[in-house]
């Protein structure tokens, strides 16, 4: 399987006392699916952020080959823990569109896959309001929509069901499954990586502690625990 | 125009445009004023406004608190230092409730739609809306702080209730810190940063 995401050795401290990430070395390989499982604090969020190179992190993070950069980062799709932190337009619809003309689509073209994304997500018909007007799971699926819209090749995925009801659960899990794209999804929901993650990698400490397929990684209870997951 | 959001009026949407620039440009002039009743005046008209668009006089009242513990600081430190006090504590608060006013009469959906992509107008309304967010975390986020504190006192003024408000003013600056950088994250990666 080619690889999508590489990456080697990564590191990252907040200041010499706190060493937050150490040694994470890992891969996504095409249309794969791999998931981040670890406890709260256990470092997930960090590692997204360095990936994306929001933080300065040591070591080497490469995409379909390349060092990722400011060239390579916009052929990723990221959905944040938070949906407000992505969505801020005065409509649900300019959210999922704005990316799509900032990057020079016709306006035309861009209204025609703005709305096919948001009826993926079943949200074509409160396309008028605003985000914050929304239930939270309509928000998540919202931002997935607006990352989606862009046609990226690595879906990046913080807590995508952190706070949601089950039915709102089994919705987004339903929206991730029919994706081909590589995805890479940090949680510490186990049910819901294990019904779909090919592989998943356990965080402890700021160290992938374990990986391997995730129906295999994820009934090991004894690993878990030591995760602090169970 | 490529398509034209909600299903207002024109007419309505210009009559929107034009109070919000009514409202921009008092809030200029005021900046520029000392006359404390003219600034007690526009305090006066923007919280009223204000209390009109959120629906209730308290929620207004609560959303502005703390700017009025910001101009309250300001006052006194001018106080300490020269024993007397400017107007521009008042300033701050008039400027503040008819900029809010402004931002939220103004049709952005509308506008942002009638807009050209990649043009100056465009990244101008981009601008304001990124302001606007800004604004709205900063509001939620006051009253969340705000809602938090009255929960863990039970009398208004009993022991504590001084150190309980710094303590809710200093959590909501951080707390509205880290969320500004995670909504900058997220749109620097949208690529709306540069």
């Amino acid at each position: 399987m080619k690889p999508v995401l590489e990456v080697d050795n990564l590191n990252y401290a907040y200041d010499s006392a706190r060493r937050v990430l150490s040694d994470i070395t890992f891969s996504v390989g095409e249309g794969e699916c791999v998931g981040i499982v670890g406890a709260n604090g256990a470092g997930k969020s960090t590692l997204l952020w360095c990936l994306l190179g929001l933080l300065k992190a040591t070591g080497s993070v490469r995409f379909f080959g390349e060092k990722l950069g400011k060239q390579t980062v916009g052929r990723i799709g990221v959905v944040f823990q938070n949906p407000e932190d992505q969505l801020f337009m005065p409509r649900l619809l300019d959210d999922i569109l704005l990316p799509l003309l900032n990057r020079g689509l016709l306006p035309q073209l861009a209204h025609e896959r703005a709305l096919a994304a948001l009826d993926k997500a079943s949200l074509r018909e409160v396309y008028e309001r605003p985000a914050a007007q929304l239930s939270l799971g309509e928000r998540k699926r919202a931002a997935i929509a607006a990352a989606l819209a862009g046609a990226p090749e690595l879906l990046l995925l913080d807590e995508p069901t952190a706070e949601l009801d089950g039915r709102s659960v089994r919705r987004v899990a339903e929206s991730l499954r029919t994706l081909t794209m590589s995805r890479l999804i940090a949680s510490h929901d186990l049910e819901f990586l294990r019904g779909l993650c090919h592989r998943t990698l356990v965080l402890a400490g700021g160290k992938i502690i374990a990986q391997g397929a995730s129906q295999e990684i994820l009934g090991q209870r004894v690993l878990l625990e030591q995760a602090g997951l169970i | 125009m490529v398509f034209r959001a909600g299903h207002e009026s024109y007419v309505m949407t210009a009559l929107r445009v034009m109070g919000a620039l009514v409202l921009l440009v008092a809030a200029v002039m005021v900046a520029v004023v000392s006359n404390r009743t003219w600034l007690l005046s526009a305090i006066i008209g923007g919280l009223a406004l204000r209390a009109i668009m959120e629906g209730s006089f308290s929620r207004a009242l609560r959303s502005t608190l703390p700017v009025v513990i910001f101009a309250a600081l300001l006052a006194l430190m001018q106080w300490v230092a020269s024993q007397s006090v400017s107007s521009l504590p008042l300033r701050t608060i008039a400027v503040f409730l008819l900029s809010a006013c402004a931002f939220g009469i103004f049709p952005w959906a509308e506008t942002f739609s009638a807009v050209r992509p990649g043009s100056t107008l465009f990244a101008l309304v981009l601008f304001a809306l990124f302001i606007r967010h800004f604004a709205m975390i900063l509001t939620s986020e006051s009253r969340r702080v705000l809602q938090a504190r009255s929960l863990g006192i039970s009398r208004a003024y009993g022991p504590g209730w001084f150190r309980s408000l710094v303590a809710a003013v200093a959590a909501l600056i951080g707390r509205s810190l880290s969320r500004a950088e995670r909504f900058y994250a997220a749109q620097s990666l949208r690529g709306f940063t540069e």
